[in-house]
């Protein structure tokens, strides 16, 4: 019987911490805060220890734990990481760190609650990218879903009962056919098993392998999200309360990328690579879609989240590449988007709190009115747009390099970034720029908003700027996992 | 039937025989009892009953882990019959436990104390029964005490109403069973279901009518029962006009007999007809989860909504009937454990606020998490379940039922069971929707009452540590299935 390894203790950590934070918050606000924030950045200081020691992390999955669970149906319990996954991971304890710090004075209802749903989200997150058996991956997948679904329920804005249910009918619907391709692999494997390794070296039959990838599909795609199924996204970001956005654009949207890389590109590489064409596709339309509809937003969360629904279409377009460039481009890409995508969501969270308002329409001279935080959104915008030298540059590339050699027509993603550049430039224009008596709409008061705000917004500036310069920090856990994948097919 | 019976041996059935004496027991002990403590003391006796019936069981456990053994060549023991006896106990110790607070005003408690464990006898021995005469007497022993229980308000018109309706299907079930037992007797000259087995698969040809015409009174006389659409039609009145913990009793217990005598009866004693009973259950199967699903999501009090969701889960295991796999059977017993866990917690649940509330509409389950913490918490873990979220065991066990349908090559069956469980979050979503995110009403804190939520604790540790820790419990299913 081997012992319990550091990826179990970092889920039971954060497990502690949900019951520990819930049960303190309950006498006393503070206690349930600074409780989360303790366990937050422990994850992430244990999240720090695995890529520093995993680092190089070579080819093969590391810190694998496997506990005989239910023998009789093939389920163990069975995680590890591997470098497609640690970035993710390193990503999910990061921002559950900066939103749980971003959350100190904008969450001010049912602290207790908060915290503990907030630690229990973190738990899933974690789980789903650690997680090596089918039904173990399934498991914390549909945790995920029961914490956000309250948190944005409770927490929300005006219309939150309605965004609420619309995320988990939209993502459980999903899932539920993402199980049924999960039973197909169980069954194509012999003897029936949902261990990862076992199905990885499963030949599965053509036709089988389509109707698993049609429905994994679903699962994905509604979590990716790719256009048409986005909708659930926009509803959810516009009412979820700033924090929880960050988690939902910054780690929950990468549960759909990841199970592209993680599933289908390793599990039935052939049928994924057949229909290539056909992801791509998608992926341009997702990546035009999120930028043109962006640019029409009046709500600045919903431009927001626009942008990722673009950023995301990088994702998927780098994954179906089939070269090591843009496999490796995306999954750095979801690294990056998490960071950059986290500094807007939670800057609009601050911006929100301290105008009152979101309205593109309705800001304006920020510059004079609150420099510190048009500082930071002006960088949040640079990053997002793919400026040279912050870490979304160097992925963005990497897509577009790895997609022009897979695909020539490609080519013509890169009017992709002028348009994210374009609807960037007018927000700042507007809202940063414009002149108080410019605006017709009304007026507002505002303040420049506390320290204390700003800085969990700031910590985000750090890996931009520390990937932009030097990629090959993150890359060189990256590629050879990504290379070893592409190997076996 | 042989008249052997008459000589068996006392020890082997030792919990039925002290289920029935305690049982018949419970109005004088209440009477003996101090006139002040009279609720309580016809309440403990019958608790003790049934726990001193469980305690038995698994001490005369181990014995039964060798070879099956023949009562009288009517009662069967095994290991299958063992799992009921647990599941059975089970829910009428839950039920028990919660109606102590429910039914403490009711001047006719010795009644309902002595008729809750004699029907948990009923259903027992439909279990132990592998004789059809014994388990039409069996049937019988479960049924009417329960039409009587359901009406136990004899002054609430509802109640009233839901008796007679459940009263009058029942009967219905019984009277077409007893015409498909007679049918059976009529072609094959005997009621034990092993040597029916052996001579339909030796049967002329010409009867072929008469035996798929007994077959389908079987699955009609059961399908009332196991609330199969279409002849669920019963089921949602009766669960709302029943007292709330004897709707839990009905939907966790009497239903998973029904369930226990199709697979003695049809999937055992007529395997010859696999491929029509085959066709039939997952006609049925569809049918029932569909409809069941479709309709709760339209329901307006919790009771009702309720009734739909055990109908939509009827279906579910009527998948694993269809398939009758070793695999498929699996997935139906250990849906019928979780499934009694949960859904006799979830009526507890009911109980519980229809006591503190004064109301079963979906409007007064508004913010129940301010005024009902423990409740609306353990009732989360009960939906939850209910949907089949993973780690609680309702995903398991929905996981072997899905998993043995396509397995089998009824892909479309399986999508369409995952599909409705997909569908089934929306409405038990909702209720947790209510209870956590919706305003209260009215902000009084209520106390709630112990018995309940004792029951619905527990009820939800079983849920969790069941669906964790679940390789025992299908390791001794499989080994039940073997006996079988």
């Amino acid at each position: 019987m081997q012992g319990i390894g550091i990826i179990s203790w970092m889920l039971i950590i954060s497990l502690i911490g949900a019951i520990l934070s819930y049960g303190f918050g309950k006498r006393n606000d503070l206690a349930g805060k600074s409780i989360a924030i303790g366990f937050t950045i422990l994850l992430f200081i244990l999240s720090l220890y695995l890529w520093i020691s995993a680092n190089p992390v070579g080819d093969d999955f590391i810190f694998t734990e496997n506990i005989t669970w239910i023998p009789s149906l093939g389920i163990n319990y069975s995680v590890g990481i591997d470098g497609i996954s640690l970035p993710l991971v390193l990503a999910t304890t990061l921002l559950t760190m900066l939103a749980t710090m971003g959350s100190w004075s904008m969450i001010s209802t049912k602290i207790a609650q908060y915290y503990g749903l907030l630690l229990l989200l973190e738990m899933g997150l974690l789980g789903v990218f650690v997680s090596l058996n089918l039904i173990v991956f399934f498991l914390f997948w549909e945790i995920v879903l029961v914490p956000m679904f309250l948190l944005i329920g409770i927490w929300g804005g005006p219309n939150r009962k309605y965004a609420a249910m619309k995320f988990i009918i939209f993502t459980n619907a999903g899932s539920a056919l993402m199980f049924v391709g999960f039973i197909l692999l169980f069954l194509a494997a012999t003897p029936h098993t949902f261990d990862f390794f076992i199905l990885m070296d499963t030949e599965i039959s053509k036709p089988f392998q389509l109707i698993i990838m049609i429905t994994t599909f679903f699962g994905f795609a509604v979590k990716l999200p790719v256009v048409p199924l986005h909708t659930w996204l926009l509803d959810a970001h516009v009412e979820a309360p700033a924090p929880i956005s960050v988690l939902l654009a910054g780690v929950l949207l990468k549960m759909g990328g990841y199970g592209f890389i993680r599933i289908n590109l390793s599990l039935f590489p052939e049928i994924s690579f057949a229909y290539a064409p056909f992801f791509i596709g998608l992926a341009l339309l997702t990546i035009f879609y999120g930028a043109g509809v962006a640019l029409i937003q009046r709500d600045l969360k919903m431009m927001i989240a626009l942008t990722s629904i673009n950023h995301m279409g990088f994702v998927l377009l780098g994954t179906f590449t089939g070269n090591l460039l843009g496999l490796s481009g995306a999954v750095f890409q979801m690294f990056n988007h998490a960071c950059a995508v986290g500094l807007l969501f939670l800057l609009s969270g601050v911006i929100q709190h301290n105008a009152g308002t979101r309205d593109i329409n309705k800001l304006s001279d920020m510059l004079h009115r609150m420099p510190k935080t048009t500082a930071l959104f002006v960088f949040g915008a640079l990053a997002s747009m793919g400026f040279p030298f912050l870490s979304s540059f160097v992925s963005e590339f990497m897509v577009f390099m790895g997609a022009i050699n897979a695909l020539s027509f490609t080519v013509i993603v890169v009017l992709a970034p002028g348009i994210v550049t374009a609807y960037f430039v007018w927000t700042i224009d507007r809202i940063v720029l414009r002149p108080k008596n410019q605006v017709q709409i009304g007026q507002y008061e505002s303040h420049e908003a506390k320290m204390s705000e700003l800085i969990p917004v700031a910590i985000f500036v750090i890996p931009i700027i520390l990937l932009g310069l030097f990629p090959s920090l993150m890359l060189q856990t990256i590629v050879p996992s990504c290379q070893k994948l592409l190997e076996n097919i | 039937m042989q008249l052997e019976l008459l000589s068996l041996e006392l020890e082997p059935l030792l919990p039925i025989y002290t289920l029935a004496i305690f049982s018949i027991m419970t109005p004088a002990i209440s009477r003996i009892g101090i006139k002040v403590l009279k609720r309580e003391v016809s309440a403990g006796w019958s608790i003790f009953n049934l726990l001193f019936a469980l305690a038995i069981t698994i001490f005369e456990m181990p014995r039964y882990f060798g070879t099956p053994e023949l009562i009288g060549d009517v009662l069967k023991i095994d290991l299958f019959s063992l799992f009921f006896i647990f599941v059975f106990l089970l829910v009428a110790i839950f039920i028990t436990i919660a109606s102590y607070r429910y039914m403490i005003d009711n001047p006719n408690q010795e009644i309902y104390y002595t008729l809750l464990p004699l029907s948990t006898l009923g259903m027992i021995l439909v279990a132990f029964s592998v004789d059809l005469i014994v388990l039409y007497l069996a049937w019988e022993l479960m049924s009417i005490p329960t039409y009587i229980l359901v009406c136990i308000r004899k002054d609430d018109p509802l109640a009233n109403e839901a008796a007679v309706k459940y009263f009058i299907f029942g009967a219905i079930s019984s009277a077409i069973l007893l015409f498909g037992i007679s049918l059976i007797y009529g072609i094959t000259g005997t009621t034990r279901i092993i040597l029916i087995a052996n001579y339909l698969s030796t049967m002329d040809s010409t009867l072929n009518p008469f035996a798929l015409f007994s077959l389908i009174l079987f699955v009609v006389g059961f399908g009332i029962k196991i609330t199969a659409v279409p002849f669920h039609m019963w089921a949602p009145d009766t669960y709302e006009g029943a007292p709330t913990p004897i709707s839990g009793f009905l939907a966790g217990g009497s239903k998973k007999a029904g369930f226990a005598a199709i697979i003695r009866v049809i999937i055992i004693g007529m395997t010859v007809l696999r491929v029509d009973w085959g066709f039939v259950f997952a006609i049925l199967a569809l049918v029932t989860m569909t409809y069941g699903n479709i309709a709760a999501l339209m329901q307006k009090t919790f009771t009702r909504l309720l009734a739909y969701s055990s109908i939509a889960h009827a279906g579910y295991m009527l998948i694993g009937l269809a398939v009758s796999t070793s695999l498929g059977i699996a997935g139906v017993l250990y849906h019928v454990f979780n499934h009694a866990i949960m859904t006799s917690a979830a009526f507890v649940a009911a109980a519980a606020v229809l006591l503190k509330i004064k109301s079963a509409d979906l409007e007064s389950y508004n913010g129940l998490s301010k005024h009902m913490p423990i409740t609306a918490f353990t009732l989360t873990i009960v939906l939850v379940a209910l949907t089949g979220i993973p780690p609680t065991n309702g995903f398991f066990s929905k996981l072997i039922l899905f998993t043995a349908a396509i397995d089998a090559g009824l892909l479309w069956l399986g999508i369409a069971g995952v599909l409705n469980t997909a569908f089934s979050l929306a409405y038990y979503a909702w209720i947790i929707k209510r209870m956590y995110i919706d305003e209260p009403n009215n902000l009084n804190v209520v106390k709630e009452p112990i018995s309940c939520v004792f029951v619905l604790v527990i009820a939800s540790i079983l849920i969790i540590v069941t669906g964790i820790f679940s390789a025992p419990i299908l390791d001794f299913i499989m080994a039940s299935i073997q006996t079988l």
